[in-house]
């Protein structure tokens, strides 16, 4: 099951190679262009914008004050290809395009949907992984059972602004309220407080929620609701660091490194392997 | 009791065994049902306790902790804060305060003039039935009725719990300050229930179910999603008046067939609110029951199993106990007939020293009661049996009973014994053997009792035998085949001179052979017999003093069972002098007893021998006729007995002449004859003139004469067709011619042809 994938991995890497990192190397000749990459190479430092809320993806332990997730094992082994340290920069959804564009940080490395509206500002490398959209309530609530219950009249759903979850809720909702709060974290708050039933997530979220806070209920949808490819982003232009991120998302899909880091984070259903 | 019965009551008592196993498996099965289901209940209940408990704990913690916001706040707030510093302060109370849904502030009117959901402005609730019931300017935490609804705004009091519950609820909670002059301010905060409920619902495998209850017994909010009936509002009733009583605590333990029911309930020290926590009992049996019913699933086929594997290995058992009980049946009857076959006597003895077995030539002793004829052996003791026996010689004064007590004790090896009982048939003889029986557990006596009454009788025939024998006469000598002695009698010694031990295992023939029989002789004897037949016969033998002596022998060959003949018995007799005594009646048969010479008999067969050597060898034989002259008259002048003193010495005189080869005979009266050999006519007439002669000139005294005889005499010369007669005849014509003549001279017969005559004569006719 897995081999036919990993092949056709290996296939399409070395097409890439072949066709679109040879040129690439060719442009390299040419005068050099103003590059991230060079500055890079030169400082040996990269700046990796992370969400240090994302459990399983880019998390900060508060416990511990450590970074764990599969974005941060991928941003290390981006920061060892390139033989530079690495450097996390706390972002938020919010705050990516800013960050991005402001140069406060190389790359966004913490599983960024890849959106229309993102991508009027924002570069994006081939998506490594995709994720539905989850809906978490608590325990105890006894109007959501179903992810039916959901857009019902008098039920509040609440999503953090920025997030393209408000994107995706505020044009899938008929009935329901959606209500806007600033912080992923204030929506949980909303929801266990009953000022809203339910907040929409994804999967490395719902994950998170369902490990952590023993009053939350996951509620899945019954057939996919909203696929959104996550995939790192960058500012626009700078085709060498870009292609340089195309390559290194290509090597770990066919190498094993994400593979690895999503099982030890248990992401493999949501891997993106092509 | 048979062997069947016994072996139908222990079929019996194993079956009941059995039965007994599987109602004690099935009893205490129910008993661990039971032990579990009352375990269970004690355990729901002790985890209820608990959990009310906690469920306490955290409600008073959580309230406690609003009532404490909401105090500061008011207090911090009171005078300085403007309403948009209200309104900020109430927003950040909020955060992370999930248990919280809205707070909202009241001026002195109650009217809602600042609140965290803009939703809630302007209205006034009513706050009447808020507990405690304390005077408006009490500074208490006061707990309001549930509501349906997320918040003030939409919220509306709930009076009934029979309908179904709200899918959203809150308990409004407030709290006043007012300082002297001012103006008096509350604060509502909104408990979001969901908050409890997200804590109090435990995901048990039984159900159990909080009632969140304020203090006046009204129900803010439960755990149970069903409609709240009307019993369980009257309970809870019932369980706030206790508190209210002062039990604020407490433990039930109601029937499991209620289903759900109050185990455990408490109210909180400080706050009028508590926790009364429900359990189907019932679920929890009957969860104890579907294990106690797997377990028997599991447990009661394997008891079966068990209880048939017993019952099968039991027919087994008894299968084979069956077989070999007939087996041992059999041997035993196989060896009863066995001993039944026996010629002896069979007892065996117990270590008490009963009787415990015989066999049928016991039975058959007439040793034993006469009604004792069954197999199974009449009572009898080692002493009764002693008692019966008359010990022979060799033990004259022991008792039975003690020797043979003491094999059974193990203090001597064995006794064996004789004796003489009376029986029924008669007194017998018998020969005890007893010897110790101890086979493995066992411990008894063996007596072996062996009739020897006819080997007795045969011994003192035996004895008499051999006294006879060796009493008897004649020498009695047992040989075998080959003849060498074994065995010889007394007389047999007296016989030969030999003693009986220097005779044995030699043959006769060494000691006693005499050389005066053929060999053809004991050929003749030894065909005999070795043909089986007995010899008679007499022999010369030698005794050891080399004397010969004469012997009637019988030789008795004695044969085996088989005919073969392994024996001879000889009798030797003594006749020496019985010889002795035929050979003188002989010659006094043949001798003229009173002169001692040959009577008329004995010389008529001398004569004719002689005439037959005659005939044989041609020498002549001549026949002399004598006759004493006037012999008569010597016997009437001088008596009889000086007669035979005549015939007496006339005869010894005669003796004196003739020579020994002739033969010299008394023909009777005083009449004498003789027959000389190779004499011719003239020989023997002068024979006869030298005998006339002789006799004339012979004077015969008798005792009281000296008589004087003469002689006439005839001689005859035999011829060679002469008999005896014929010869005598003529002598005796020429005897009665020499009478005739005159007396005392001789005169020769004259042939019937003179020429023979004067030729046997040697004279011319």
């Amino acid at each position: 099951m897995l081999g036919t994938p990993r092949i056709l991995a290996a296939i399409a890497a070395a097409f890439y190679a072949y066709f679109i990192a040879m040129p690439a190397v060719a442009v390299t000749r040419e005068p050099p262009q103003d590059s991230r990459l060079d500055r890079i190479n030169t400082d040996k430092r990269l700046k990796v914008c992370i969400w240090p809320d994302y459990y399983g993806i880019s998390y900060r332990n508060p416990k511990s004050g450590l970074l764990d997730g599969i974005d941060v094992d991928m941003a290390k082994a981006l920061g060892a290809d390139l033989g530079a340290t690495v450097e996390f920069v706390d972002s938020s959804f919010i705050r990516l395009i800013d960050d991005l564009l402001g140069g406060r940080c190389d790359v966004a490395m913490f599983a960024v949907g890849v959106t229309p509206s993102r991508q009027k500002f924002l570069r994006f490398t081939s998506p490594h992984l995709v994720s539905d959209i989850y809906a978490i309530t608590t325990r105890s609530n006894r109007r959501i059972r179903s992810w039916a219950d959901i857009d019902k009249t008098g039920v509040r759903v609440a999503v953090a602004k920025g997030t393209l979850h408000e994107t995706v809720m505020r044009e899938k909702l008929q009935q329901a309220t959606l209500v806007l709060v600033d912080t992923p974290h204030a929506r949980e708050q909303e929801v266990e407080s009953g000022r809203a039933d339910v907040f929409m997530t994804d999967y490395p979220y719902s994950l998170r929620m369902l490990a952590n806070a023993d009053w939350a209920r996951l509620i899945t949808p019954d057939s996919p609701y909203h696929l959104t490819p996550y995939a790192y982003a960058l500012a626009p232009g700078d085709d060498r660091w870009f292609e340089r991120l195309q390559t290194f998302v290509s090597q770990i899909k066919v190498d094993g490194r994400l593979l690895a880091a999503a099982e030890r984070h248990r992401l493999t259903t949501i891997l993106q392997t092509r | 009791m048979g062997r069947q019965t016994i072996t139908r009551y222990a079929d019996l008592g194993f079956v009941l065994f059995i039965v007994m196993c599987l109602v004690l498996s099935v009893l205490s099965l129910r008993y661990h049902g039971r032990r579990m289901e009352s375990e269970a209940i004690d355990a729901q209940i002790q985890l209820a306790e608990l959990h009310t408990r906690a469920a306490v704990d955290h409600l008073a913690q959580t309230v406690s902790t609003v009532d404490l916001l909401m105090r500061s706040l008011l207090e911090s707030g009171y005078a300085e804060r403007s309403s948009e510093g209200w309104k900020t302060t109430l927003g950040a109370a909020l955060i992370n305060s999930p248990q919280l849904r809205s707070l909202s502030l009241l001026d002195d009117s109650g009217r809602i003039v600042i609140s965290t959901n803009g939703e809630n402005l302007g209205l006034i609730p009513t706050v009447d039935d808020y507990l405690p019931d304390a005077a408006p300017h009490s500074d208490l935490l006061r707990v309001g009725p549930p509501h349906h609804g997320r918040d003030l705004a939409d919220g509306r009091e709930i009076l009934d719990w029979s309908t179904a519950p709200p899918d959203i609820g809150f308990v409004p909670v407030s709290r006043s300050l007012w300082m002297g002059e001012g103006p008096r301010l509350s604060l509502i905060a909104v408990l979001n229930t969901d908050f409890f409920l997200n804590r109090l619902t435990h995901r048990e495998a039984i159900p159990i179910e909080f009632d969140v209850v304020r203090y006046d017994g009204r129900m803010l909010f439960s755990s149970s999603e069903s409609s709240h009936a009307a019993l369980h509002a009257g309970a809870d009733h019932e369980i706030a008046a206790l508190w209210r009583e002062g039990l604020e605590n407490g433990v039930l333990r109601p029937d499991p067939d209620e289903g759900m029911a109050i185990v455990a309930h408490r109210v909180d020290t400080r706050l009028p609110i508590g926790v009364i926590t429900r359990i189907d009992l019932n679920a929890t049996v009957m969860d104890a029951r579907s294990e106690t019913r797997s377990q028997q699933i599991t447990l009661l086929p394997i008891i079966l199993v068990a209880l048939i594997v017993v019952l099968v290995a039991y027919l087994m058992f008894r299968r084979i106990g069956e077989r070999q009980f007939r087996m041992q049946q059999t041997e035993l009857t196989r060896f009863g007939q066995l001993l039944d076959t026996l010629p002896a006597a069979v007892l065996l003895f117990d270590d008490k020293g009963q009787l415990i077995l015989s066999n049928r030539t016991w039975r058959e002793t007439g040793l034993n009661d006469a009604q004792d004829h069954a197999p199974k052996p009449a009572a009898m003791t080692i002493d009764d049996l002693a008692n019966k026996l008359a010990l022979d010689a060799v033990h004259p004064v022991l008792a039975a009973a003690v020797p043979i007590r003491d094999v059974l004790a193990g203090q001597s090896a064995a006794f064996d014994a004789e004796f003489s009982a009376t029986t029924h048939s008669g007194p017998r003889h018998f020969q005890l053997m007893v010897r110790p029986f101890a086979p493995a557990s066992f411990r008894g006596v063996t007596m072996l009792l062996l009739d020897v009454t006819r080997r007795r009788e045969a011994e003192q025939e035996s004895r008499l035998l051999r006294a006879a024998v060796n009493s008897a006469p004649s020498g009695i000598v047992i040989t075998d085949i080959d003849a060498h002695i074994e065995w010889a009698n007394p007389a047999f010694a007296r016989l030969t001179g030999y003693e009986v031990e220097e005779a044995l295992g030699r043959r006769p023939a060494e000691l006693v052979r005499s050389g005066l029989q053929s060999r053809e002789f004991y050929k003749r004897m030894w065909d005999t017999i070795r043909a089986g037949q007995v010899w008679r016969g007499e022999v010369i033998n030698k005794r050891k003093d080399e004397s010969l002596y004469h012997e009637s022998l019988t030789i008795a060959p004695v044969s085996n069972e088989r005919g073969v003949i392994e024996h001879f018995v000889a009798i030797k007799e003594d006749i020496s002098e019985r010889k002795r005594l035929e050979e003188r009646l002989i010659e006094l048969a043949r001798t003229d007893p009173l002169t001692g010479v040959a009577n008329r008999r004995a010389f008529l067969e001398s004569l004719g021998a002689e005439l037959d050597r005659m005939r044989r060898h041609a020498h002549p034989v001549s026949v002399l006729m004598l006759d004493i002259d006037f012999f008569k008259q010597v016997n009437d002048q001088h008596g009889h007995a000086a007669g035979d003193q005549v015939l007496k010495i006339v005869a010894n005189l005669l003796r004196g002449t003739v020579r020994t080869t002739d033969a010299l005979g008394r023909l009777g009266g005083e009449e004498f004859a003789i027959a000389t050999i190779e004499a011719d006519g003239a020989a023997a007439c002068e024979l006869a003139e030298r005998i006339r002669s002789a006799v004339e000139t012979t004077r015969i005294d008798t005792c009281k004469h000296a008589i004087k005889v003469t002689i006439s005499i005839g001689v005859a010369v035999a011829h060679c067709d002469d008999s005896a007669d014929t010869v005598l005849s003529r002598a005796d014509t020429a005897l009665y011619a020499a009478k005739s003549s005159g007396r005392n001279r001789v005169v020769r017969a004259r042939d019937l042809s003179g020429d023979d005559a004067a030729r046997l004569l040697g004279q011319p006719a």
